[in-house]
């Protein structure tokens, strides 16, 4: 470690009744007069109502913005034109955003209009402090929504400032999750986490991503011991499903906290999920092991112990440690396969690609720069190749 | 892992560290529109040279408004007043505190004035009055010890009318906390150690109370962790860069931990003996800290037994079985203390009858253990403490603390 620097402007407030106390943290900002943004899915399961009962007593005046349409096209720009003019009309004086990545979006879009004017969307980046907007997550799905970044309208925004004030996570506003997403969502926080702790030289960062791979765990182990598909006792299932849903909203919030982070697993991800279809989680971690056997680090082995716990940590000697710990996420790709039916695929081949088209990727991401600092442009080939093939590194 | 049924976790510090953070310094004020900052500092900072080491760091890029290094070692009303007034003449559009608690404190007092434009600190005394976010303020601790320059919270005291004013709020912590190791490399190895085991404190303490959750763990296991590998190599070598450099990270993070997940007896403890014989902060938090584990063994013993894998390393935490784990953590610290006291030639004290004046007096006497245990019960660190305490409690933990013998566990009222 010679330098590093780390940044989370967003209050995490998490757990039961946690929404009661947003109108109490709303004030201490200054703030008595919030809009709320919802995405379709909240608007249908009523999840204003319980965002309503919490603010009943508070005094303030609370707005509410007609659900936003699933479709894009050219709404993105008109409803934002809408909701700003209603927002300086009705002297609104801060934004909350329920549901998933759609209506953080659309929140921090707005956010920049309304606090720097309607033209700072057609700038880039933003260099100061916007309007307190706050997220309250409704699923596990939510992306980049608790970080500092914002796709709106084609364009990507990318600042610090972007960030949510405060995540407010309320089991109370949880709209079920199915078993794919969940798993989809642990695999996403699982390689993400993984990537941060073993590679990074970053205590803080390391520290979220200690926790977020315990929060991962747990209930993706639950999910394979419970089965991925099961048919029967439907009330025990949602039982479950909704323990799991808890631990993972956390992950994924303070997963989210990361995504300022350049992580080779999610520029892998999303290249290999855009033109074959398979969840980005489980790419992310199919190609986790060979990104951890290709890029030389001291802390791989440390993964070991939020992987597997203290017990299981302490027992390895530290050599083999970092063997052990890309062994257990090979063995969970493998157990996924066995789970599935052989649906989940092991390998990037069995998901559909061959060594022609990963080369052309990797050169393509080469060429364009994505790739996060200090990767070494031949071992992504390597490693991809790898892969696809399910080749494991031959260490020296 | 510890999952609470409600948490919170905020540190919205940028933490920037690094063998050349200072240097970022003009870049951060850059990034904030500001462009005439005041340093900020005390005279025992100034003559370590550390105020000459910033502005050499700074001075290339960066025109310095104003210097005042006269801050007080309590942190005092009227010298906030004096200040802002100093601010506002001089043009200022920022502070750099350089320093300790009561440098950062009296920053956070001079900054809610000019920020609020306000004459009268006692009108944002309290938590919650603060309503927006303050002119810029980057700290720069000067120990890896205290974790000031991640708390929310400033202490300032009215010396007039004899009491301490209270200041909590989001918008009092600082837009950035520059952890550059060349701030530590001067320090003696008695400090070294005492500020450390503060740190320590912070870490370990903030996990077994009834607020801690998984973040604040995740940051506590992690300089723990740093500080049991760092600290003896950074005594033994002061100017251990890579070390010092770990220490200063771990102290940042062990404030962190404990600004959101809280401390308890320990701390109680501690500020009563800081505040009734006028022992050092860190010396306090290493003589007690084994105690404050001791006492609440039977409420989290668990949780005490996690503690001792980031402590002792893993193959101590095979070779213990695991209901042993929680006393050996207890165990550990003791012994950790012990090695300081011996790398230090004597000056790490572990037990409160070692310590001494200048002159060579007992600084805890004995007949002060009860003023000690009334004071500490009026802490209002003992909240979230996992066991309660009353003043016969305290006297017991205070007299086996002096004594240096570990507690009489049959003594604990388990209740």
């Amino acid at each position: 470690m010679s330098h590093f620097s780390f940044l989370c402007r967003t209050k995490t407030s998490f757990g039961k009744n946690a929404l009661e106390h947003l109108p109490f943290d709303l004030y201490a900002m200054g703030r008595s007069k919030p809009m709320v943004i919802q995405d379709k899915s909240c608007h249908e399961a009523g999840m204003t109502k319980p965002l309503i009962s919490a603010f009943k007593t508070s005094g303030m005046t609370l707005g509410i913005c007609p659900p936003l349409p699933e479709t894009d096209g050219d709404e993105p720009a008109r409803i934002i034109r809408s909701m700003y003019e209603t927002y300086m009309e009705k002297g609104y004086d801060a934004l909350i955003a329920l549901g998933g990545e759609q209506a953080a979006d659309t929140a921090k879009a707005l956010n920049i209009a309304v606090t720097l004017g309607p033209e700072a969307l057609q700038q880039d980046g933003v260099v100061a402090p916007l309007f307190p907007m706050v997220y309250l997550p409704t699923g596990v799905k939510t992306g980049t929504a608790t970080g500092g970044r914002a796709q709106f309208n084609g364009q990507t925004f990318v600042s610090d400032f972007l960030a949510p004030d405060q995540v407010v996570a309320d089991p109370s506003l949880f709209i079920a999750d199915d078993r794919e997403t969940l798993l989809d969502a642990a695999l996403t926080c699982l390689a993400m986490g993984c990537e941060v702790f073993g590679l990074s030289e970053n205590p803080p960062a390391r520290a979220y991503a200690a926790a977020i791979i315990q929060l991962a765990v747990h209930p993706l182990k639950a999910l394979m011991d419970s089965g991925l598909d099961p048919r029967e006792n439907l009330k025990q299932r949602k039982k479950e499903e909704k323990i799991w849903q808890k631990d993972l909203v956390q992950a994924a919030v303070m997963t989210g906290y990361l995504s300022s982070f350049p992580l080779l697993t999610r520029v892998l991800g999303l290249k290999l999920t855009a033109d074959i279809r398979f969840h980005q989680g489980q790419a992310m971690v199919m190609v986790l092991p060979y990104i951890l056997e290709s890029i030389e680090s001291k802390d791989v082995g440390s993964l070991l112990l939020p992987l597997a716990g203290p017990d299981v940590f302490s027992q390895v000697p530290a050599p083999q440690r970092p063997d052990s710990a890309v062994q257990i996420l090979r063995s969970l790709v493998n157990e996924l396969h066995l789970l599935s039916g052989g649906r989940l695929p092991r390998t990037l081949e069995e998901a559909g690609w061959n060594e022609a088209a990963l080369s052309a990727i990797g050169q393509g991401l080469i060429k364009s720069g994505s790739l996060p600092a200090g990767t070494v442009p031949q071992a992504i080939e390597a490693l991809l190749t790898r892969a696809c093939s399910g080749r494991p590194a031959i260490r020296s | 892992m510890y999952i609470p049924d409600y948490y919170e976790f905020c540190c919205r510090v940028n933490i920037v560290a690094g063998h050349d953070a200072l240097e970022q310094i003009p870049d951060l004020l850059a990034a904030m529109d500001s462009k005439s900052p005041m340093l900020l500092t005390d005279k025992g900072v100034t003559a370590a040279g550390l105020v000459d080491t910033v502005i050499s760091a700074v001075s290339a890029n960066l025109n310095i408004a104003s210097i005042e290094d006269d801050v007080p070692p309590d942190s005092d009303v009227k010298v906030v007043n004096r200040l802002a007034a100093v601010y506002r003449e001089k043009g200022c559009d920022a502070i750099i505190a350089v320093g300790g608690g009561s440098v950062l404190d009296t920053a956070k007092g001079i900054n809610i004035l000019v920020s609020e434009n306000g004459e009268d600190l006692m009108a944002f005394t309290g938590a919650g009055v603060l309503k927006r976010p303050l002119r810029p303020f980057i700290a720069i601790p000067t120990t890896a010890g205290t974790g000031s320059e991640v708390t929310q919270a400033a202490v300032i005291a009215d010396h007039d009318a004899n009491r301490k004013l209270l200041f909590g709020s989001y918008y009092l912590l600082p837009d950035a906390a520059i952890v550059d190791p060349r701030m530590t490399l001067t320090l003696p190895p008695h400090i070294t150690a005492a500020t450390g085991m503060d740190a320590m404190a912070h870490a370990v303490e903030s996990t077994v109370m009834l607020a801690k959750n998984p973040i604040s763990d995740a940051h506590a296991y992690e300089a723990m962790s740093m500080i049991s590998r760092h600290l003896p190599r950074v005594i033994k070598n002061p100017g251990d860069r890579e070390g010092r450099l770990a220490m200063a990270t771990a102290a940042t993070m062990a404030g962190i931990a404990f600004s959101n997940a809280t401390v308890g007896m320990v701390h109680a403890l501690g500020h009563s003996v800081g505040s009734v014989c006028h022992v050092p902060h860190g010396t306090c938090m290493a003589i007690f800290l084994p105690y404050g584990l001791e006492y609440n063994h039977h409420r989290v013993e668990e949780r005490i037994a996690d503690l001792f894998l980031h402590l002792a390393g893993p193959e101590a935490y095979v070779a213990t079985p695991k209901n042993k784990r929680a006393q050996a953590s207890i165990d550990w610290i003791r012994q950790f203390n012990r090695d300081l006291n011996q790398a230090t030639g004597g000056t790490h004290a572990v037990c409160l009858k070692d310590l001494k004046t200048r002159e060579g007096n007992p600084m805890v006497p004995r007949e002060k253990l009860g003023d000690i245990a009334a004071t500490a019960l009026g802490d209002g660190t003992i909240f979230y403490n996992p066991e309660e305490m009353d003043y016969n409690d305290f006297l017991m933990v205070a007299e086996a603390a002096w004594e240096g013998v570990p507690l009489d566990l049959s003594k604990i009222k388990k209740g």
